[in-house]
């Protein structure tokens, strides 16, 4: 009888499994990113524009009244909401001239925004959504619903197959009898 | 009575009880995160479900790496009820993400690398019910599904590590309340969190066992059958 | 060692000869992956930038897909022919076997890619004819041939077989593809190995877990 693993794989297996696992540890070096930024929420107090109308400075006026100005980075993100509470995302490379339109209707509805902010340059402007946490209730149900309803029907259909083997069972132990 | 008491199974009491407390923690005890609102309390269902479904792969794996070495019919049947039960929570898991993603960082999906990977594994799961459904019974179908469930605890961390590459080199454009900012629950959130994660670890070990039971019935039924067929034959 | 390499060599030798008289596999894979290029290049509006984005995304999707339906074809040839008992009859080991077929396969779809990338090239006016095109085409090929022929072993006996290869096969493969379409990203960008490693050694890392794992569980499938 052959031996079912050919020498030639069964001693080559052991040296490749050792180099596979160096080498996946060795490329495994995922530089974390240090994370150091910090959080700010407030109204619009200011916006600044060049010339073409491109978003270049803002400033954000905290609950004390404390005023901090922010410069950007292509890469600064934008999540805002109008009046309606349509949501615009979008990043400062692609559309400056909207991003400053939207910040100064913020400034004008009093509406807070919350930045995320590392050495004066702002990574994210979003809308601050602390006044709105009964519309969230939505996705929370939602969420129950759907999984739980899920859940039971699963259930369900376990119980009415069991039901139907056990009968089944007991029908052919029947047949023995 | 007996009818009556087949329900009372004590993993299901336990179960119950358990979830009775994780819901009252849940929803009157844990107070409401500042950044998200009432829409972070998600995170106690989706955090068990996407535990459950990953017991579900590693019970999947284990037990079918056991068939293959010891050829024993109860550890395919190990397998395949937790390859269904992983896979129910595995919906549960991607349904109850998806919600919780559209508020907080303003989108359905994105390309992170848990999210990507959860759902290939999904799909590997999904393969591996869909074979066993059509492939003809008997030992060979055991042996092939096995070697499935194999593959797939071995595809699994390079399929993380393809994704966490693939979402470095291309940011997930994520920017609502939630985008950046940890919470600020700590110690409370930890205690819901484990609670509601016993709730559904013994829910998951209920429907584990009760899944179990039915493909032990169906083999016991074609065992029956046989027995019968051989009775007749003796007796024609 | 030799005789090893001889019996894997005549496997796969046999699949290339039956391949050579009546070219079938390398005709369907070349030819599905050819519509789906083309069936892009008027379903995305290909300029420059486009192009960039999408081609390697649709060129590894094309070979993907098409692989699966030349991967069909490996093990139903064996089976209609009765030629699968003969094979496990002869006294080799399973994972000799698997390893030929596997280099049949990997050749098929080599030679497919050698028809299908120039296309592409043309189609999506990219710039793809350099070494690391070579390497990634390579990588890739070994990683879908290996997994492939387990998968297509395995549900040569499945009802609606054609349904449930891919299936199995594109989730597992993922990675791989990822990897292939990265590093095919870079190289159309004009940038080149530095940029690419980790997504080769990737590739690398994926082709010999599952070379090696195949192998060995192979004789789990060929077993009655």
């Amino acid at each position: 009888m052959q031996s079912r693993i050919s020498p030639l794989v069964g001693r080559t297996a052991l040296a490749t499994m050792f180099a596979l696992a160096a080498l996946v540890i060795f490329s495994n070096q995922s530089a974390a990113q240090a994370k150091d930024e910090e959080v700010l929420s407030g109204v619009v107090v200011g916006v600044d524009t060049d010339d073409n109308g491109n978003l270049t400075r803002l400033a954000v006026s905290d609950s004390s009244g404390q005023v901090t100005t922010f410069k950007f980075s292509t890469n600064t993100q934008f999540g805002l909401e109008n009046q309606a509470g349509d949501r615009w995302v979008s990043s400062h490379s692609d559309d400056p001239v909207e991003a400053a339109r939207r910040l100064r209707d913020h400034r004008e509805r009093f509406a807070p925004i919350t930045v995320s902010h590392a050495n004066g340059i702002a990574h994210s402007v979003v809308e601050r959504e602390e006044g709105k946490l009964e519309t969230n209730l939505g996705y929370l149900f939602a969420v129950f619903v759907i999984t739980w309803a899920l859940f039971f029907a699963y259930t369900l259909y376990m119980g009415r197959k069991q039901r139907v083997l056990q009968y089944e069972i007991a029908r052919l132990k029947g047949m023995f009898d | 009575m007996n009818k009556v008491l087949g329900f009372l199974d004590p993993l299901l009491i336990v179960s119950a009880a358990l979830m009775g407390v994780a819901l009252y923690l849940i929803f009157m005890w844990v107070p409401t995160e500042t950044n998200q609102g009432a829409v972070q309390r998600i995170l106690y269902f989706h955090v068990p479900v996407a535990w459950g479904s990953m017991m579900g792969i590693f019970v999947v794996s284990g037990s079918s790496f056991l068939y293959l070495w010891k050829k024993d019919e109860k550890w395919d049947r190990l397998a395949v009820a937790s390859a269904e039960v992983g896979v129910v929570f595995g919906a549960m898991m991607l349904l109850s993400g998806m919600i919780w993603a559209r508020p907080v960082w303003a989108v359905w999906w994105t390309g992170e690398a848990k999210l990507t990977t959860a759902l290939i594994l999904f799909f590997i799961y999904v393969a591996y019910l869909m074979f066993r459904a059509y492939f003809p019974p008997g030992a060979q179908r055991q042996r092939l599904a096995a070697i499935i469930g194999v593959i797939g605890a071995i595809d699994s961390p390079i399929i993380y590590f393809a994704a966490n590459l693939w979402s470095q080199a291309h940011p997930p454009l994520v920017t609502g309340p939630a985008a950046d900012a940890d919470s600020a629950l700590g110690s409370d959130l930890g205690a819901v969190l484990l609670m509601s994660t016993l709730a559904f670890t013994f829910l998951f070990i209920y429907m584990l066992q009760t899944r179990y039971k039915i493909r032990k019935s169906e083999d016991d039924i074609v065992e029956l059958k046989r027995a019968s067929n051989a009775v007749e034959a003796s007796q024609a | 060692m030799k005789d090893s390499l001889a019996v894997i060599w005549a496997i796969g030798r046999k699949d290339l000869l039956l391949e050579i008289r009546n070219k079938d596999v390398v005709v369907a894979v070349a030819g599905f992956a050819l519509l789906v290029l083309s069936i892009f290049t008027f379903a995305v509006d290909l300029n420059q930038a486009n192009a960039k984005l999408v081609g390697p995304g649709v060129l590894w999707a094309g070979i993907a897909f098409a692989g699966v339906t030349g991967l069909n074809r490996a093990f139903a040839l064996e089976v209609e022919g009765n030629t699968l008992e003969a094979l496990m009859l002869a006294p080799i080991s399973r994972d000799l076997i698997y390893l030929g077929k596997a280099l049949g396969n990997f050749l098929f779809i080599w030679v497919a890619q050698l028809i299908v990338i120039p296309a592409f090239a043309v189609l999506f006016n990219l710039i793809v004819f350099r070494w690391e095109m070579l390497v990634i085409c390579l990588l890739a090929t070994l990683g879908l041939s290996a997994v492939g022929t387990l998968f297509a072993a395995m549900s040569v006996r499945v009802r609606a077989r054609e349904v449930m290869l891919p299936l199995l096969f594109l989730p597992v493969v993922t990675p791989l593809l990822m990897a292939a379409v990265e590093s095919t990203g870079h190289l159309v960008h004009g940038r080149s190995w530095g940029d690419m490693a980790q997504w080769l050694q990737l590739a690398v890392a994926f082709d010999v877990a599952f070379l090696v794992v195949s192998a060995f569980i192979f004789q789990h499938i060929l077993e009655d």
